[in-house]
C-alpha cells in the first residue's frame, strides 16, 4: 500500500492541482476575455469543486460499469437480483483489478478529462468569443454598453451550445436504441 | 447602487429557493446509477448541483460589472453548460462503455420524445443512462440553480462595494475583495440549499416527471427559511449591518 499506491495517488493529485492552478492563473491575467474578478485561490477552489463533481459523476460510472461490461450482453444494464454474482466473481474470477484499471485508463479516464476540458473551454466562450463583439468586463475593463453587448452575445452562444448538446444527446439515445434494441429475456 | 438590507435578505432567500428548486430537476441516481441500475448521473445530488453552480458562479462573476439580467443569465448559462456536458459524457460511458440504452422505468413513454421506455429497461432495474426527458430536466435545473447563485452574488457584491473597506479602488472597475467575499458567500449558499434539497429527494430523482418531484413545495419552504437566515448573516458581513 505505502510503496505502490501512495506514489500514483500523490502524482495524480499533483497533476490535477498543478493544471487547475495553471488554468486559474491564466484566467486572472489582464487580457481581453480573461481578467476574471475572482483572485487565483478562489478560482482554483471553484474549478476544484467542479472537477470533483465531474470525476464523481462520470468516474463512478466507469468504475461501476467495468464489471458488467464483459460478462453480460450489450443492450442491457445489470439487474439488481444478480448483483451478488458480480461481487462474488470479481477479483477472484476471470476479471481482476488489472481489468478495472485497463477499462478506466483506456476509456473512462480520457472521457472524464475531456468532460472537464470541454466545460473549461466552452465556459470561456462567453467572454473570449463574445469579446469579438466588444470589450469584455473584468478587473481592467469597464462595464459599459460595449462590454454588455459582448457578454450578451457570449451568453447567447452558450445557450446555443446547450441546445446543441441536448440534440447530440438525443441522437446518441436513438443510436443506442437502434443498435442494442430492446432488452432480451 | 445602495442595496437595502431587506433587499439583500430577500435576494438571498429567492436565490436559495431557486437553487433548492433547481436541484430537484437534476437527474441524479447516486450509487445505483453508477452501476447502471437507476436512471440519472451516478453521483450525489449535492455534489452535482454544487459543481454546476460553481461553473455558473465563475461565468456570472465574469459579468460582474454588467446589469443584473446579464449576470443572472450568464450564471444560468454556465451552470447549465456544466451539467449538460457532464450528462453528455456520462451518457457516452453508459452507451459505449457499459453498453445500455438510456431509459427510465418511472414512465412508460418519454414525455418529450414519446419513445417507449419499458421494453428497454433491464428487468430488476429502475432504468439506466440519461434519456432525453432527464437531460432536458437537468438543463432546467442547472439554469435555475445558476440564476439563484448569480442573484445572491450580485446583491452581496453591490452591498459590499458601498462600504469603505470594499470600495472599488481608483483606476479599477471591480473590487477584488468584494467579488471574493460575495463569491464565497454564494458558494456557501449553494451547499446549504443543495444539501437541504438532497435530504428532501432522499437519494435518487429523475427530473420533473419523477413522482418524487411533488415533494418540491416542502423543500422550497425549508430553503426559504434557511436562506433567509443565511441572508441575515450576509447582512452582518457588510460591516456588521451598518449600511
Amino acid at each position: 500500500m505505502v510503496k505502490e499506491h501512495l506514489g500514483p495517488i500523490a502524482g495524480h493529485g499533483f497533476i490535477v492541482t498543478f493544471t487547475i492552478i495553471g488554468v486559474s492563473y491564466l484566467m486572472t491575467l489582464p487580457i481581453q476575455g480573461f481578467a476574471h474578478p475572482f483572485p487565483l485561490p478562489m478560482l482554483a477552489v471553484l474549478w476544484g469543486i467542479t472537477i470533483g463533481a465531474i470525476g464523481s459523476s462520470t468516474g463512478d460510472i466507469h468504475y461501476g460499469g467495468e464489471r458488467e461490461y464483459q460478462q453480460y450482453p450489450f443492450g442491457g444494464g445489470i439487474p439488481v437480483r444478480i448483483h451478488g454474482d458480480i461481487t462474488r466473481k470479481a477479483e477472484l474470477g476471470a476479471r481482476n483489478s488489472l481489468d478495472a484499471v485497463n477499462f478506466c485508463a483506456k476509456y473512462g479516464g480520457p472521457v472524464t478529462g475531456f468532460c472537464f476540458g470541454a466545460i473549461v473551454f466552452f465556459s470561456f466562450w462567453s467572454t473570449v468569443v463574445g469579446g469579438i463583439f466588444g470589450s469584455v468586463t473584468g478587473t481592467i475593463l469597464p462595464g459599459n454598453s460595449d462590454s454588455n453587448t459582448a457578454l450578451a452575445v457570449g451568453t447567447t452562444i452558450l445557450f446555443i451550445i446547450i441546445i446543441l448538446i441536448i440534440i447530440i444527446n438525443n441522437r446518441m439515445e436513438v443510436f443506442a436504441r437502434n443498435k442494442y434494441g430492446p432488452y432480451l429475456k | 447602487m445602495v442595496v437595502d438590507p431587506l433587499i439583500l435578505i430577500g435576494a438571498v432567500a429567492v436565490g436559495g429557493v431557486l437553487i433548492g428548486g433547481g436541484v430537484h430537476f437534476i437527474p441524479v441516481g447516486g450509487a445505483p446509477a453508477a452501476i447502471a441500475t437507476a436512471t440519472g448521473v451516478g453521483t450525489g445530488t449535492a455534489m452535482l448541483a454544487a459543481g454546476g453552480g460553481m461553473t455558473g458562479l465563475i461565468t456570472a462573476a465574469a459579468a460582474t460589472t454588467s446589469p443584473l439580467w446579464l449576470v443572472i443569465l450568464a450564471g444560468g448559462a454556465g451552470s447549465a453548460l456544466m451539467l449538460g456536458i457532464t450528462m453528455l459524457v456520462g451518457n457516452w460511458v453508459y452507451i459505449w462503455g457499459v453498453g445500455c440504452v438510456p431509459s427510465s422505468a418511472k414512465v412508460t413513454h418519454d414525455p418529450i420524445t414519446k419513445y417507449e421506455q419499458s421494453k428497454f429497461v433491464t428487468p430488476g432495474t429502475e432504468g439506466h443512462g440519461i434519456p432525453t426527458v432527464c437531460f432536458v430536466s437537468g438543463i432546467i435545473g442547472g439554469l435555475l440553480s445558476g440564476f439563484g447563485g448569480a442573484l445572491a452574488y450580485y446583491f452581496l457584491y453591490y452591498s459590499l462595494i458601498a462600504t469603505p473597506g470594499y470600495a472599488i479602488p481608483s483606476g479599477a472597475y471591480v473590487s477584488l475583495g468584494a467579488a471574493t467575499l460575495a463569491g464565497t458567500f454564494a458558494l456557501g449558499l449553494f451547499f446549504v440549499n443543495s444539501v437541504i434539497a438532497s435530504y428532501n429527494i432522499g437519494g435518487t430523482i429523475e427530473g420533473f416527471h419523477d413522482p418524487k418531484f411533488a415533494r418540491l413545495p416542502r423543500a422550497a419552504l425549508a430553503c426559504i427559511i434557511a436562506s433567509a437566515i443565511v441572508g441575515a448573516l450576509g447582512v452582518l458581513l457588510v460591516q456588521g449591518g451598518s449600511f
